[in-house]
């Protein structure tokens, strides 16, 4: 059948019942949350160090499986003092992480909340895992690539500091 | 007595001499001239290629036909059967390597009269349809040993069809090194649905006895390209090392890098902070003085660069260099820009291989610098226009961008007016863009925005906002209607290529017509990994994209579907309130999606020009805008 994205009723009809049930599992950050108009900043998500907050709890569900109008790649369901909140830790991580991000496992993220679409996500930029912190993106809030180990030099920047990563990369 | 003699004797010559010539004229006749003709001639074969030619034979009472010879005699190919009757077909196998010339001339010779004969010329183009010469390619992409951007270009050399060797640069954050490429083990040839391939062997540096680890599969890459012309044509990396889109150039012997050059590089910098690579580009204009021995210099006064370095707290605008150099050309064209930023602090030395494809285009992949990024792009000379641009009030142009921002990868395009007057004014203008999430369904108009033009060419945009968004883009100009674009944005970074809108009158559907050569590249819709394709389109300049027939669309999903040849494709197109004046179409396209095979996704497509003409090349930039999946796709109009 010849459809559109946005006229392929099977698409939809998941699409919203998947954005119902992360409508219903997400948990309001809205003290936290930037919004969604982005001012002078650009295309993608404002990401603000000043509202970042540490999310404690557990992996619920790992999702690789795309929602209409949400951060595309993984997001993790935690559990936690929060209730339920959608974690986005995106696309490009290394086969060791996605291997290390396991329903059950304790985990600690730190990150600020997005307001997108009607619905929450905390853009997580530092996930800790099994005793290893793992950089999901920098303070700008921009998704970051595994390091391929052993390469040439490295640069020491003169950047805002950021906490020293190691883990599954 | 002797004289009245000879005049009787020359009269009575004369007259029968004159009788003679009567009787002949009126009671014999002279067999028509036999004349050979070869109707509708093939103009251009492939290497080793086959074709039907025909011989007409008139007045040839015996109906003898003709024999078929070619020259140059060894190198020509030969006919089967070698003797036809006139209006019979031989087959005519073109040689398996392109001749001296290029040309080899067919000769058909009448049986009854030898010397009654009729030639025609065929160009040989080396398998692939490719001519001989050096080629310069470059390509940007994803690896698959980092899942990550990377970059390549080099130069190889076709000869008589075969690839003879070359010289290459490969950046993939793991790898990056220079190595020689080895004429053995290296193809061009035509694919089954009738697609450019070239498979390249690489060597380790110069040591061309072992197996290459660092670059393609073991030292083995294949490209498949849609040809535009048979010196030109849009890639994509076909092997499971990699998916990535490119350009293929045939190389000009060229003097020294001179003069200003709009450059833009972009991928990913290593954060020694964070012990991750992170999104980068940069972009500026690089002006350099040829010295006597090939080499030249960066002036430091005349050259500037912006870098949006997201390891960095915010951009960086109206960089200086302390210095720079260009290394003298080797054997292949290729140079070396050593560019010392004079902020020490947050930018270390850069290290540029470049392929000098002409006096125009340098291809750039980073070397193994202490700048630490991971980049690709290139340089694109200013000539005359270097150090002069007064004023860009009136223009338009259009971009393609892609690149990275919070929610993963985005890709922008639009088209983008410049009002005002001198080096000032406001922007409007029309921009798509998608990364999934916020994703222009119908192309947004530009609402506000300002630019400001340095004598440079570079073009600083601030504030440009279609209400929703507000981005800051930099924009180097060549003044020959080409450009190169970085975002300056502090939640994304984006690269990518302009093109100045051009041609009288204004735009319909009409001028999204004739045949193209299309490249696209984009992700599926959980952003997993890449996929790059090419193939050849045709516009009918009404309402519809098809595939001409016997060909196909090749692609390269990595990690997924992988390398998959012979996808048929099609799309629609219709005007949308924007067309006439700013080249803007709306429609879909069906084929491309890796996610969904039968999905027909939503397209925009951005027009360049007014008409399509191989006088007044083409250039349509199309951005998928729904959130099936990521597509940014370019078509390059047939020359």
């Amino acid at each position: 059948m010849r459809c559109t994205g946005f006229t392929n009723p099977n698409r939809i009809f998941a699409g919203l019942l998947t954005g119902l049930l992360f409508a219903i599992l997400t948990i309001p950050l809205s003290a936290q949350t930037a919004p969604e108009s982005r001012p002078g900043r650009g295309f993608g998500p404002v990401y603000d160090v000043a509202h970042e907050t540490t999310l404690t709890g557990t992996i619920q569900e790992v999702v690789t499986k795309h929602t209409a109008g949400s951060p595309a790649g993984m997001h993790l369901l935690v559990a936690g003092a929060h209730g339920v909140v959608d974690a986005h830790v995106g696309p490009f991580l290394s086969k060791e992480t996605k291997e290390a991000l396991q329903t059950g496992m304790p985990v600690q993220i730190v990150g600020a909340t997005l307001s997108l679409h009607g619905n929450e996500y905390f853009l997580a930029r530092l996930v800790t895992v099994g005793g290893h912190t793992i950089t999901i993106r920098n303070t700008r809030g921009l998704l970051v690539f595994p390091h391929p180990q052993g390469r040439r030099v490295a640069k020491v920047r003169n950047a805002a500091a950021v906490e020293t990563t190691g883990g599954a990369r | 007595m002797k004289i009245r003699q000879s005049i009787f004797l020359l009269t009575a010559l004369a007259m029968i001499a004159a009788l003679v010539g009567c009787s002949s004229s009126s009671n014999t006749k002279t067999p028509p001239v036999i004349s050979v003709a070869i109707p509708t001639p093939v103009t251009t074969l492939q290497t080793s290629a086959q074709a039907a030619i025909t011989a007409n034979v008139t007045n040839d009472s015996a109906n003898a036909g003709v024999t078929w010879s070619c020259a140059p005699s060894g190198a020509c190919g030969s006919f089967s059967p070698t003797s036809t009757a006139s209006g019979a077909q031989t087959t005519y196998t073109a040689p398996s390597a392109v001749p001296t010339g290029n040309t080899v001339t067919v000769t058909a010779t009448s049986v009854t009269d030898p010397t009654k004969s009729a030639s025609a010329n065929i160009t040989i183009t080396a398998a692939g349809g490719i001519a001989d010469g050096s080629y310069v390619f470059s390509l940007t992409g994803e690896s698959a040993a980092t899942a990550a951007p990377f970059s390549v270009a080099g130069v190889f050399t076709v000869n008589g069809g075969l690839i003879t060797g070359g010289e290459q640069d490969i950046n993939n954050a793991a790898t990056i090194e220079t190595d020689l490429i080895n004429g053995t083990g290296s193809t061009v040839s035509t694919t089954a649905d009738g697609n450019l391939q070239i498979v390249l062997t690489t060597c380790n540096g110069t040591d061309c006895t072992g197996v290459d680890t660092g670059a393609g599969l073991n030292g083995v890459e294949t490209f498949n390209g849609s040809l535009f012309c048979t010196c030109k044509a849009l890639l994509t990396e076909f092997d499971g090392s990699a998916t990535a889109s490119g350009t293929l150039d045939l190389q000009t012997p060229s003097t020294a890098p001179s003069g200003g050059y709009a450059f833009a590089i972009a991928g990913s910098v290593f954060d020694a902070a964070i012990s991750a690579n992170v999104p980068l580009a940069v972009g500026g204009i690089l002006d350099v003085t040829a010295n006597p021995d090939g080499t030249g210099t960066v002036s430091v006064a005349n050259s500037i660069f912006d870098a949006n370095d997201t390891a960095l707290p915010a951009p960086s605008f109206a960089q200086t260099f302390a210095s720079g150099t260009v290394s003298a050309q080797d054997s292949f064209g290729r140079v070396t820009f050593t560019l010392n930023p004079t902020d020490t602090v947050d930018f270390s030395q850069i290290l540029l291989g470049g392929y000098i494809v002409d006096n125009t285009r340098i291809r750039l992949v980073e070397g193994n610098d202490s700048f630490a990024g991971t980049t690709g792009g290139t340089a694109l000379a200013q000539g005359a226009n270097t150090g002069t641009f007064t004023t860009i009030a009136g223009n338009s142009y259009v971009a393609g961008l892609t690149g990275f921002d919070g929610n993963g990868v985005l890709q922008a395009a639009g088209v983008l007016a410049a009002g005002g007057s001198g080096t000032s004014g406001g922007v409007t203008g029309t921009i798509s863009y998608n990364d999934l999430t916020a994703v222009t369904l119908t192309p947004a108009n530009i609402t506000g925005g300002t630019y400001t033009l340095d004598a440079t060419g570079r073009v600083t945009m601030t504030g440009v906002t279609d209400g929703t968004n507000t981005f800051n883009l930099q924009i180097y100009l060549t003044g020959d209607g080409h450009a190169l674009a970085i975002t300056m944005d502090a939640s994304d970074a984006l690269a990518g290529l302009g093109f100045a809108q051009n041609g009288s009158g204004s735009y319909s559907a009409a001028s999204f017509s004739s045949s193209y050569a299309m490249n696209a590249g984009g992700t599926d819709i959980n952003e997993t990994d890449e996929f790059d394709a090419v193939g050849p389109i045709t516009a009918d300049g009404i309402s519809a994209l098809t595939l001409p027939s016997g060909t196909g669309v090749d692609l390269n999903w990595l990690f997924n579907s992988g390398a998959v040849a012979g996808l048929t494709v099609s799309g629609s197109f219709a005007t949308t309130a924007n067309t006439g004046t700013s080249g803007v179409l709306t429609g879909t396209m069906t084929g491309l999606d890796v996610t969904t095979t039968a999905n027909t996704d939503a397209f925009t497509y951005y027009l360049v020009t007014t008409t399509a003409s191989t006088s007044n090349p083409q250039v349509v930039v199309a951005i998928e805008t729904d959130t099936n999946q990521l597509t940014l796709a370019y078509f390059q109009l047939l020359e």
